[in-house]
């Protein structure tokens, strides 16, 4: 979700102490996997809600918008230096970030709507809607590289 | 038209699960298969979908390195002990432990000192009083024993200096004692004046103990 490596370290490391400390809270209510994946998308989604509380805040004080354009090359690090990659982990990087979670968990980790139900709290034919607009966006997304030539 | 709307949406938003296989709903997946043979913006949806779907599928990770995950579990050890090392010094100072420590060891150092100062009060005042007492003695056993008395004879005796012209020595050092104004004024409890004065010249009226004892209560009286 993070997509760089250094924050996706530092996650999984808040995580697993989080999870330290509130393991003897845990009562058993839900899964352990269930449990210890809401913490971490939910470490996740706050890291990506500072990071962009910063970038606004620099773009307001420098007032450099070129700065923010070019933010989107840190989205990418995590992938291959290949251009397709790049633009497709630049595409789920823009996406809104409960829908981005949606993607990541259902495309990549390939749970279940149920189980992403249980860590976002959300119906599933939300979660479905969300998938669906999700995969509409990249396709934009990369319909117009593919019109200004970026992409073949 | 909302019943075929609402059909043609549920089915749209399961189209990427269609693309990826992943539909296991037999009914589902017959009613996709209709759709797509008799709707051709939805085959498009389904062809624009697909591509895209490969697109990302083809996307490639570049790994962490090798070592990371071997790292991770002794870096995660170490976060937690410092975590813990920092509650111990920071937990000393938090409100409950505060409340718990701090705040009767306050009441204790307050109590003593509420203690230590009234003890002191005391003591002043029962000095006060032993020096009043001590004074009062004094007066008494002067207008007793003394041959002249100072308010009347005092008096009598300037009277007389101005008119016969007086020589007599004692008399005179009486006199010098007057005019120095070294007398000491008395009080009562509430610290109003008596009005009545005690001389230099009465000191020397006093007996040898007596004089020790007025000194000596004198130098303990904090003025």
């Amino acid at each position: 979700m993070v997509i760089d490596h250094d924050d996706a370290d530092d996650i999984t490391q808040n995580v697993f102490i989080k999870l330290h400390s509130a393991l003897k809270d845990f009562r058993g209510e839900s899964a352990l996997f269930t449990y210890l994946y809401k913490m971490a998308v939910n470490f996740s989604l706050n890291h990506i809600k500072k990071v962009k509380s910063k970038q606004m805040k620099e773009t307001v004080i420098t007032n450099d918008m070129i700065n923010n354009i070019s933010d989107y090359s840190n989205y990418s690090s995590g992938f291959d230096s290949d251009n397709r990659s790049r633009l497709i982990a630049e595409a789920v990087a823009i996406l809104p970030d409960k829908q981005r979670a949606v993607f990541n968990m259902r495309f990549y980790d390939e749970l279940s709507y149920e189980e992403i139900g249980s860590v976002l709290d959300k119906s599933v034919g939300g979660l479905k809607a969300n998938y669906f607009h999700a995969f509409k966006k990249i396709q934009s997304f990369l319909k117009d590289k593919k019109a200004k030539g970026e992409i073949d | 038209m909302n019943n075929s709307n609402s059909n043609y949406e549920e089915l749209l938003y399961n189209l990427p699960d269609y693309v990826a296989g992943k539909i296991t709903d037999e009914n589902l997946l017959l009613r996709i298969q209709s759709e797509l043979n008799s709707n051709p913006e939805f085959k498009a949806e389904y062809d624009l979908l697909s591509e895209t779907y490969s697109a990302v599928k083809d996307m490639k990770f570049s790994e962490p390195p090798v070592h990371y995950f071997t790292n991770l579990v002794p870096k995660i050890n170490e976060k937690i002990n410092k975590q813990k090392e920092s509650k111990g010094i920071a937990g000393f100072f938090r409100l409950s432990n505060l409340v718990k420590y701090a705040l009767p060891a306050v009441s204790v150092v307050l109590l003593i000192f509420v203690i230590t100062f009234s003890n002191k009060n005391d003591k002043d005042e029962s000095m006060f009083t032993r020096y009043s007492d001590t004074i009062s003695e004094i007066m008494k056993l002067d207008s007793e024993t003394s041959n002249v008395s100072v308010d009347v004879e005092t008096d009598t005796a300037l009277e007389s200096t101005e008119e016969e012209g007086f020589t007599d020595s004692d008399d005179a050092s009486e006199l010098s004692g007057i005019e120095n104004e070294n007398i000491i004024e008395l009080y009562d409890e509430n610290g109003d004046s008596e009005d009545e004065y005690f001389y230099y010249s009465d000191f020397e009226t006093l007996s040898q103990i007596e004089q020790n004892e007025l000194i000596n209560t004198l130098s303990e009286t904090k003025f």
